[in-house]
């Protein structure tokens, strides 16, 4: 059976729910087309979206096809994301490549097996800020928080993550998007002691967003995987994006969390990521002070802070 | 017998990955612990890091060992931003020995 899904015009992240809903209704076909004639513009969080969905329907055998290309206005956008080659599906159209301008970062992606978090980390950041140095505080931010949500998709998705991000230089904005269509959060505490905590896809987000908990930590498959984590990276991240004024969304599932400057946004409504799970952080530019400062205060506010030893160090 | 960890050559100028900051550990350091009088973590030319990599890689060295690892292990060659991270993982790493050693 066949199905086509409509991708909207416009998708920021008020529209994703909208879109999440187009992707799941095509979970029941085994040939889906993906039109994208009406597309002006994605957020990178829509894109990565995209990909990771219909990297799960081909690993599922189903067939692909994209459709509208040709009237699609964001073409030549998509094209320099490297949008089609990482979408893997026969769309009949030549692929022109040009080099990224620099407000974009081409489309990656990594597994468990593939992928370099830090240097993945560090290309993207360099790739989204051309003009800042590497000691900078905004550098050094969305290097941080591009190195975390990195890590959470390699080690802990079990899946292929796709990875954006964007420069918006009218509101001064940098949007970084990770999905995956990996086991997704609730799975990962499924076999925890915590596991009662983490029922509804809701529940497992607000779990994982408590700093210190980690599903690894919480294993009992033992020592470890358990050292390899401390739960500190999403909590962090969602403190840092606070700090500067941001927004942070978390979904997989039917679980969704979405919190802008500091407020959680909720959502009327179904909402179904389906398999994996979606990770964007959006940070404003202007708000981005002392890197130092701002990430010992999102270290305060979680209640972890250091306690005088300097003696530790030589110099 | 003194070890000396360039941070820079084992994991380049940004560490994020707490697997490979531990598996590195393990195999330079905690494979020598009880051979070693000193062990010196050397910073230079390390830019920026993340908690993930911090407190896996130190935040669980100073939870098995504790008093030891402050006896024992210095830092040198930080900036700023690499103290402000380790003093929290290590602090961390102390609190949660400690609640070790009272349970
Ligand atoms: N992409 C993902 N897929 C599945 N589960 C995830 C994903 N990202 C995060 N999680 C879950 O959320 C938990 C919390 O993530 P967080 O980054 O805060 O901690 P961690 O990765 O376990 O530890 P650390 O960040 O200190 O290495 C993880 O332990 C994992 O269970
Ligand atoms: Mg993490």
């Amino acid at each position: 059976m066949q199905h086509t899904v409509i991708i909207p015009s416009h998708v920021f992240e008020e529209q994703l729910p909208q879109l999440f809903n187009r992707l799941h209704e095509a979970n029941h076909y085994d040939e889906i087309s993906i039109d994208i004639s009406r597309v002006e513009f994605l957020s990178p969080a829509a894109i990565v979206t995209i990909l990771a969905r219909c990297h799960q329907w081909k690993r599922q055998n189903k067939n692909l096809c994209l459709i509208g290309l040709n009237q699609c206005s964001a073409a030549g956008y998509l094209k320099r994301m490297d949008f089609l080659q990482h979408l893997g599906i026969n769309h009949g159209y030549e692929q022109n490549r040009h080099p990224p301008a620099g407000r974009f970062v081409p489309i990656q992606s990594l597994t468990f097996a593939t992928g370099s978090v830090d240097l993945l980390a560090s290309e993207i950041t360099q790739c989204i800020l051309p003009e800042s140095s590497c000691y900078d505080d905004e550098y050094r931010l969305i290097q941080y928080a591009t190195g975390e949500l990195l890590s959470n998709g390699k080690y802990h998705s079990e899946g292929r993550a796709f990875v954006s991000a964007q420069f918006f230089p009218k509101r001064n904005l940098v949007r970084i998007a990770i999905a995956d269509d990996g086991v997704g959060i609730r799975q990962k505490f499924l076999t925890t002691s915590r596991a009662s905590e983490a029922a509804d896809a809701n529940s497992a987000i607000r779990l994982a967003l408590i700093p210190g908990v980690s599903s690894a930590l919480l294993s009992p498959s033992g020592l470890y995987a358990a050292r390899n984590h401390r739960g500190v990276g999403l909590s962090l991240t969602r403190e840092l994006v606070k700090g500067a004024n941001g927004e942070m969304l978390i979904a997989t599932e039917d679980g969704w969390f979405y919190e802008k400057q500091g407020e959680i946004v909720p959502h009327s409504g179904t909402v179904y990521y389906g398999q994996g799970t979606l990770v964007a952080a959006t940070f404003h530019r202007d708000h981005i002070a002392d890197y130092t400062e701002m990430h010992a205060k999102a270290m305060r506010d979680i209640g972890m802070f250091s306690e005088g030893s300097a003696d530790i160090f030589l110099d | 017998m003194n070890l000396e960890i360039n941070m820079l050559t084992e994991f380049g100028d940004f560490l994020a990955d707490g697997h490979v900051g531990n598996s590195v550990m393990s195999r330079r350091v905690e494979s020598v612990w009880n051979q070693c009088v000193s062990i010196v973590f050397d910073f230079q030319g390390v830019n920026n890091l993340t908690d993930s990599f911090v407190h896996a890689t130190f935040g669980n060295m100073v939870e098995e060992h504790g008093e030891e690892f402050m006896k024992k292990c210095r830092f040198k060659g930080c900036s700023p931003l690499v103290k402000s991270f380790l003093s929290i993982a290590v602090g961390e790493g102390m609190k949660k020995h400690m609640e070790r050693k009272t349970n």
